[in-house]
Order: C-alpha cells, then structure tokens, then sequence
C-alpha cells in the first residue's frame, strides 16, 4: 500500500507528469481508434522524445497510451465495425449489431466500463504478485498448452453469426487455411504463393478485418441505399443501468481472469485474451445463439479481457525481461534509453520506477472511466451524419489503414476484395467472427503446433501426458461432438417430419 | 408438402453447387501441397502437414453442406408461424435487396476502380474525386455538401496523415510518382 501511494504522490504531485498522463490518454484513445494510425505508430513517434523525459515520466507515459489505446479502437468498432486494432475485433462482432438497433450508447457504456474493470484489475493482480505469476505462467503455458488454447477456442466459434454448422465449420477451417499461405513457421518453406512475393509474406490480417468489417459494412449498407431499403441507426446515448451491469458480473470477472492469464503469454497477448474471453463468453451463454446479433455480453467479454491483457503483458517484461508484443518490445527500448535493463534485477534496482508504471496503468484504467463516460454521451451523434457521406470516409481512412501497414498496395486489394467477401458470406450465411477467428488464431495455432509436435516427438496422444492439453482437447472434442449431435438431432427429426408428410399426402 | 419442397428447389441445388465448388477447392488445394511436402530437418511433419488437415476439414465440412436444404425445411416451418405481415415487408425488403442493379455492382466496383487509379495516379490526385463520385452514386445530390465534405475530408487527412504523422500514402507511377512527391514536398 505504501508503494502505490508513494507512485501515486510522485506521479501527481508534478504538474508536467499530470499533463503528460492526460495527453498519453487522449492520444492513445485517438490512436487505438483511428485505423490508419495504431498504438505502434505513437509509441514510435514517441519514442525519441522520451530521452528527453525524465524515466519515470517516460515509463507512466507508454503505460497510459498502452492502457488507452486497447479502448480507444472499440469505439469505432462499435459505432462504424471499424475495429481500432485486431484486439478490438470481437467487440465489433456484437458492438456494431447493438448500434445498428439503437443501442450504441450502452455498448459504448459496456465497452468503456469493462475496458476500465479489466484494466484495474489487472493492474491490481500486477501489483500485488508480478514475480509468482510470471513464473507460474512461463512454467506452466508451453507450445501444447497454447496450441490447446486456440483449438479449444477455435471449436467453440464455429456457431456464431451462422445458422448451419458445415458453414460454421467450413469459415474457421478457411479462416486458418488463409493464415497457412506464406512461409511455414519451421523451414521457411513457401506455401500456397504461385511465385509471388506478396503470397510469401503471408496474407495480413489487418487488411482482411479492415476489410470484413467495415468494408464489407458500406457495401451492405450502400447496396441497401441503392435499392431503396436502408434504415439508419437510431441514435441513443442510453446508458446502462446499475441493475444491466451487475447482471454482467460473471462475464467480467470471468474475461478478467482469461485476458490476464492470456496476456502474460509472450506473443498471444491481447489478441488471443479477446478472441478466447468471447468464445467462453459464447459457451457458457444461456443464449449462444444471440452472439453476433447484437449481444451485449459479446462486448463485455471481449473488452474486459483485452483489457486486462495489457496489465498483464507488464508481467513477463518486467519480472522476465519478456516482451509479449511488438508495444512492450518498444517498452524496452524506453527503459534503455534511460540506461535500464527490464529483467528480474529492475525490482530490485529500481522499485519506484515500476511502482510509477504500476500505479499509471492502475489510474489510466480509472480514467477511461470517466472520461469514457463523457465521451460515450458525445460520440454516438457521430452517427448522426448520413451514411451516404460516411461511407466514403470510411473508405479512405481504411485504405490508409490498409496501405499504411506495409506500404504495399495489394493489401489495400487485399482488403476490397476481402469486402467483397464478406458481403457474399453475409448474404450466404457464412461466419465472418469464425473466419476472421479462423485467420489469427490459426497462425498462433500453427506455430504452437509445430513447436509441440517436436516436444512430444510427433506422437500427438503425448498432448494427453499433460494436465492443461489433456483437459482443453477433451473439451474441445466433447464441443464439437455436441455441435454435431445437436445439428443431427434436427435434422433427423426433420427427416421424419417429411417422412410424415410424404405419408399424409398419399 | 411437395409444392413447398419444390419451391425449396433453387436452394437445395445452390447447396450443392456450393458443395461441389467447395470440394474442387479442397481437391485443387491438396494437389498443390504435393509442391512443398518434403520433410524438413527441424520438422518432421514437413510444412505440407498443416494445411492438409485444414483441407481434409474442408472437404468433410463441404460434404456436411448437402445436409442444409434439411435445416432450411426446419427454418421453413418456424417462418411459416411468424406474423404474415412482418414476413412479407421483409421479404419485399429481401428482395429488393438481392436484386442486382447498375447502382449495387457499381457500389462494389468502384472501389477496387479507386485502388487501380490511385496505384497509377497517386493517392492525392485521386482522393478528392472518388470522395465526392461516391457519394453522389449513394444518392448525395446537394454540390454544397459534396463540395464541403470533400474538402474538409481531404485537408483532414493531409493535415493528419502527411502534415503531422508522415504517414506513406500510394505515390503513383510514372510522372504523376513525381507530381504526387512534389505535392508532398509542397506540404511539408
């Protein structure tokens, strides 16, 4: 307790360490939601200007930004099916349907205040036991252990936003199969490329859910313009009520503990925390079918859980010297300008300095409390401009945000074609959360896979010899053999249906 | 019954159309991993095991596909207990909007029309017109507010993008490469 009052008097009792604490806020807010601009491209704008700073100012300012930024992007994800950053993604899967029924402000209001729970929380866990939860993570989550993860995750979505479990299934395995095209993960052997350089690198997957999404949105809404069917979002800056969020107590404690556990994992992180919290958040749901439909618990257990990841990233990088994303490895770069070496020795060496970090996330997670609650009641008349002059906007910001990745233009291809897609998949009851699912998780999934297969000497019922895989493949295959007793039970009672028919009418 | 079933007809087949299309891509697909399926030093399995077993999936999957017309006839009687009046605005709804008209295929068409120009001509050149053509071909009719949008829109994004952030944006080929850096140049 006394650590983080002496954090919090040092962070605050200096006028310029107030005022770079709220402008790391608001920019990390614009930057996580304006595609086109990420929390990568701040934190390297900002990096030279650190050595300029004092240390502890330069730590609390990559904290706060780190801590706003994973909100800012489920703003746009809500409002337009723009997802700030890949994290954000499965907030728009049920954030956007929300404000397509005029429930904007209370996904926004969910969003803000799950971001704010997440992110306390963690910070809390953060404070209270970096060194054993570190250790207990590096020791315990192996390439098996994540590559059970992901299947686990993988089987669970294969019901959402589809009606027929062969497209459900046919989305996550395509998904994957799109994230397999490129250089394999052990021998850097092409796949799938036709000789091309741009197949080698392997099929972004910014482009696609820039593309899925919000491209996908204008032109389903454009072809509803044109044909004389489009009903705009109703605009409402309802709140929701003390009584809607406590029914949401479980989803938040439970996306809490799956996005700190998650985050802790170096290069999974957020991304595999929000994507997992929302298939748990699928499976334990009393109604699994409303998920894609505008379900307000999709919001909560995706934005609690990236949340939550981003205190938890702190945790190997600090107690290991674990970088767990490409945010934290610039992290690093910060404490080395200032002459300190992130590892085990920074506890010792430099305790207020980590208390400042410490204590900064914990106050920034507050923050967008607030200052998401005022933002919450503005932002949603921003769907009060018609959609025939957004959409173009949101075009052009989405192609920046396409090119800007790599400065190539056959991503911002990549990402119209991609729209188009998904328009068809709209239309032919495909699953755009279970391939876009499929995309980013089958790469983790690979990787993890490839390692394990060399752990367990290519026997894959070694995966059975250890506790964590043994209980999430079992899992996995009770799930999917769930799925297929459920969808066989219908359609044999279907079967005898027309059987009946067929009788009466002769 | 065998009316109804016979109304059910277009969409039986288009699932097994889709089916098919589905097991030649798995068909294709698997051949093409014949290109790169020899083990490797570090890896066993070699990099063609993966994929494989995603294609398997796929190709069982596309079969679990020429079950759905069965799963339509269930959607079919849960439909028919639904409000006739609702169903039938949705289904004018429905069908407006699968009709497939100059305006839809243009809607679809002219952004990957946008990224050909701005791959030849640059983004800056380019920007201004698609921002206001795409609007007018979703039915902005007031030349003030394409004018003022268009405007605003852009000097935002210079302002943001090249102004403040640096941020590269397609430069063109050929003359209009040079005439776009020297816009560039202009701005900052």
């Amino acid at each position: 307790m006394e650590n983080f009052i002496n954090g919090t008097v040092t962070l605050f009792s200096d006028p310029i360490g107030i005022l770079i604490f709220f402008l790391g806020l608001v920019g990390g807010l614009v930057f996580g939601a304006v595609p086109g601009l990420s929390l990568l491209t701040l934190a390297s704008i900002l990096l030279p200007f650190t050595a300029w700073m004092s240390s502890t100012h330069a730590i609390m300012l990559f904290g706060v930004i780190y801590c706003s930024g994973v909100y800012g992007g489920a703003v746009t994800a809500i409002l337009f099916n723009i997802p700030g950053s890949v994290e954000n993604a499965p907030t728009a899967f049920d954030g956007y349907p929300m404000t397509r029924k005029g429930q904007a402000g209370k996904a926004i209001g969910y969003a803000v205040t799950c971001s704010a729970v997440g992110g306390t929380l963690a910070a809390v866990i953060m404070m209270v036991a970096t060194a054993p939860v570190a250790d207990f993570a590096i020791r315990v989550f192996g390439p098996p252990e994540i590559f059970a993860l992901v299947l686990f995750a993988l089987t669970i979505v294969t019901g959402i936003g589809t009606r027929s479990l062969a497209k459900g299934w046919l989305s996550v395995l395509v998904g994957i199969f799109i994230g397999a095209i490129g250089f394999d993960p052990m021998g850097g052997i092409p796949r799938f490329t036709f000789g091309t350089l741009y197949l080698a690198g392997g099929i972004h997957f910014v482009p696609l859910i820039l593309g899925f999404f919000a491209v996908a949105e204008v032109f389903v809404q454009g072809q509803r313009i044109a044909a004389g069917t489009y009903v705009a979002s109703k605009v409402s800056v309802a709140y929701p009520s003390l009584a809607e969020f406590w029914r949401m107590r479980i989803p938040v404690l439970r996306s809490s503990v799956i996005g700190f556990f998650a985050g802790i994992l170096p290069g999974v992180g957020a991304t595999l925390a929000a994507f997992l919290s929302y298939s748990e958040a699928v499976r334990w749901s009393k109604h699994p079918e409303r998920f894609g439909h505008g379900e307000p618990e999709g919001v909560v257990a995706s934005e609690t859980a990236n949340n939550a990841a981003t205190g938890a990233a702190m945790i190997p990088l600090l107690a290991l010297g674990l970088p767990g994303g490409a945010l934290t490895a610039i992290m690093i770069g910060a404490f080395n300008l200032h002459d300190m070496d992130v590892g085990p020795l920074l506890m010792v060496e430099a305790p207020e300095l980590v208390w400042v970090l410490f204590v900064s996330m914990f106050w920034a997670s507050l923050a967008i409390l607030l200052l998401g609650v005022v933002e919450a009641k503005g932002i949603v008349h921003l769907l009060r401009i018609p959609f025939n002059i957004l959409s173009p906007a949101i075009l052009i910001f989405t192609t920046i945000g396409a090119y800007a990745l790599r400065n190539n233009i056959v991503d911002v291809y990549t990402m119209f074609v991609a729209g188009m897609v998904g328009y068809f998949m709209r239309r032919s009851d495909y699953s755009i959360p279970a391939l876009v699912l499929g995309v980013i998780l089958g790469q983790i999934g690979e990787s993890n896979f490839t390692k394990a297969m060399v752990i367990l000497g290519y026997d894959p019922l070694n995966f059975f010899t250890r506790p964590v895989p043994a209980i999430l493949i079992s899992l996995a295959f009770i799930m999917a053999a769930h799925q297929f007793f459920r969808h066989g039970r219908i359609y044999l009672s279907t079967f005898g249906r027309i059987g009946d028919d067929a009788t009466r009418d002769d | 019954m065998a009316d109804e079933t016979a109304a059910k007809g277009p969409g039986v087949r288009w699932n097994v159309v889709e089916a098919i299309a589905w097991l030649v891509f798995a068909g294709g697909a698997f051949a093409l991993t014949f290109n790169f399926d020899d083990p490797l030093p570090t890896y066993r399995l070699g990099p063609a095991f993966w994929p494989r077993m995603l294609i398997i999936g796929i190709a069982i999957a596309a079969i679990g596909l020429l079950f759905r017309p069965f799963m339509q006839l269930v959607r079919q009687q849960v439909e028919d207990a639904e409000p006739a009046r609702e169903d039938a605005v949705d289904s004018r709804h429905e069908k407006a909007e699968r009709t497939v008209t100059l305006e839809t295929l243009a809607v679809l068409l002219v952004p990957i029309v946008y990224v050909y120009f701005i791959h030849q001509f640059g983004f800056y050149l380019v920007t201004p017109f698609f921002l206001a053509g795409y609007m007018y071909l979703l039915g902005v009719r007031n030349w003030f507010t394409m004018v003022v949008v268009t405007v605003g829109l852009y000097a935002l994004i210079v302002l943001v993008f090249v102004k403040l952030i640096f941020t590269p944006l397609p430069p063109g080929a050929g003359i209009f490469y040079t005439l776009n850096g020297q816009f560039i140049g202009l701005l900052q």
